[in-house]
């Protein structure tokens, strides 16, 4: 656990720099996908950049107007910058819908980006794991193994870890299916099926999860993902193959020679 | 089958969380002597909303924020908000001269040692822990300096709870 980073005199907080880092290198990731594509990749990374800064701005705003009582008597204050004065929330809310906007306005929807995205996903949720391995939460449960860290006073699974190692193998499966020709969408599922069943699998190691009768959310939400995930996929195959012989049975049909009708 | 195999408290172990300096846990608990000959302690402290701060006077933010914690401490004692400031390993004197000069009115406690700052992870100064009423952190700052607005949110965050 490393919370804060002292370099040349600058204190630096590690998980903060963390997921900012995951951020950045999956904007990179998913603009490079998409030139290779023949996408306009640099704008794919505009959208995300501009949708990061609503975000950042929708968060402090949200939290100053949430705390109005206290900022309304210093409202200056407001433009202070802090990372502990933001509310997750409307942060979320205003980047997303911004970077919407942006990817409608520039007309950069295409039936392919959910498979382009997913791997730049894959590559910030390793930056947020990292981050929680920085900062101590989300820490696992007490073990003694060769590799345990210790922890919040006693030895532990660094589920971090395992997390941010799973999450790199999961690019690895995406970026060899983007490489092949599966159909539109098998990657985006193949990311949530496979980060589902990550989670029911790692969260077993994972202390202080919620419960519901008796077993982890996590857990639980993870393997209804992986379910429903292979279930799509395996939709998205029967759909291609029953479409390609409706194609395979109209071309058998149009080179067909003609049917000779009776002729005097 | 895995899930049920391995839900807390099962087979695989238990999700049992100490004491600790982290948001969510309950605050360890430190004794020190006050700049006034007291005694004072988190423990004793439950029932009140906490804002512990660790700083010290040669320390720029520190000196920067005391001004508004002193205002939200004049503005929120009568609530139930203690706001203890934790001087770090400096000479009791230093740390009058300089509540005298900040005309400081919130109490201030003397780490002499280091273990109270060794037992909450400062690494950093300043630091401030926000604890309820039922001694679980809620909120951690680190660094500064911390503006009036930005404390306030916090504690009536606190009393929220």
């Amino acid at each position: 656990m490393l919370p804060l980073l002292h370099l040349f005199g600058l204190t630096i907080q590690t998980p903060l720099l963390a997921v900012l880092l995951g951020m950045t290198l999956g904007l990179m990731l998913i603009a490079r996908l998409a030139t290779e594509r023949g996408l306009k990749g640099n704008e794919l990374f505009d959208a995300g950049f501009y949708g990061l800064i609503a975000g950042v701005l929708g968060a402090r705003a949200g939290y100053v107007v949430a705390n109005f009582a206290a900022y309304g008597r210093e409202p200056l204050s407001a433009l202070i910058p802090s990372t502990t004065a933001l509310l997750p929330e409307t942060g979320w809310l205003c980047g997303i819908v911004f970077a919407a906007i942006y990817l409608w306005r520039k007309h950069l929807f295409s039936p392919d980006l959910p498979d382009l995205i997913a791997p730049g996903i894959a590559v910030f949720a390793m930056g947020m794991a990292l981050g929680s391995f920085f900062s101590g939460d989300s820490f696992g449960i007490p073990a003694q193994l060769p590799w345990s860290i210790y922890l919040w006073g006693e030895w532990r699974h660094p589920v971090q870890l395992y997390e941010a190692a799973g999450l790199a193998a999961i690019l690895v499966a995406l970026l060899y299916l983007l490489r092949r020709r599966v159909p539109e969408g098998v990657v985006a599922l193949a990311f949530v099926g496979l980060y589902g069943g990550l989670r029911a699998l790692i969260d077993a190691t994972r202390a202080g999860v919620p419960t519901l009768f008796g077993l982890r959310i996590t857990q639980l939400a993870g393997v209804a993902a992986a379910v429903a995930a292979l279930w799509l996929i395996m939709e998205l195959y029967a759909g291609r193959t029953s479409a390609a012989r409706v194609q395979t049975d109209a071309g058998s049909l149009s080179e067909a020679p003609p049917v000779k009708t009776g002729e005097p | 089958m895995w899930t049920w195999y391995t839900r807390p408290g099962g087979a695989a172990g238990s999700d049992i969380i100490a004491a600790a300096a982290r948001i969510g846990s309950a605050a360890p608990d430190i004794t020190l002597d006050t700049l006034d000959g007291k005694t004072i302690s988190i423990a004793a402290l439950k029932g009140k909303a906490v804002v512990l701060n660790y700083w010290a006077s040669w320390c720029p933010p520190c000196r920067a924020e005391m001004g508004a914690l002193n205002e939200v401490y004049r503005d929120y004692r009568e609530r139930g908000v203690v706001i203890l400031g934790v001087n770090q390993m400096e000479p009791a004197a230093t740390a009058a001269a300089f509540v005298h000069q900040q005309k400081l009115q919130f109490p201030i406690a003397l780490d002499i040692d280091g273990q109270a700052t060794r037992l909450y992870r400062v690494s950093a100064l300043p630091t401030t822990y926000f604890i309820d009423r039922n001694g679980v952190i809620r909120d951690i700052i680190y660094g500064g300096p911390m503006t009036r607005p930005l404390i306030e949110s916090k504690v009536n965050a606190l009393l929220a709870h």
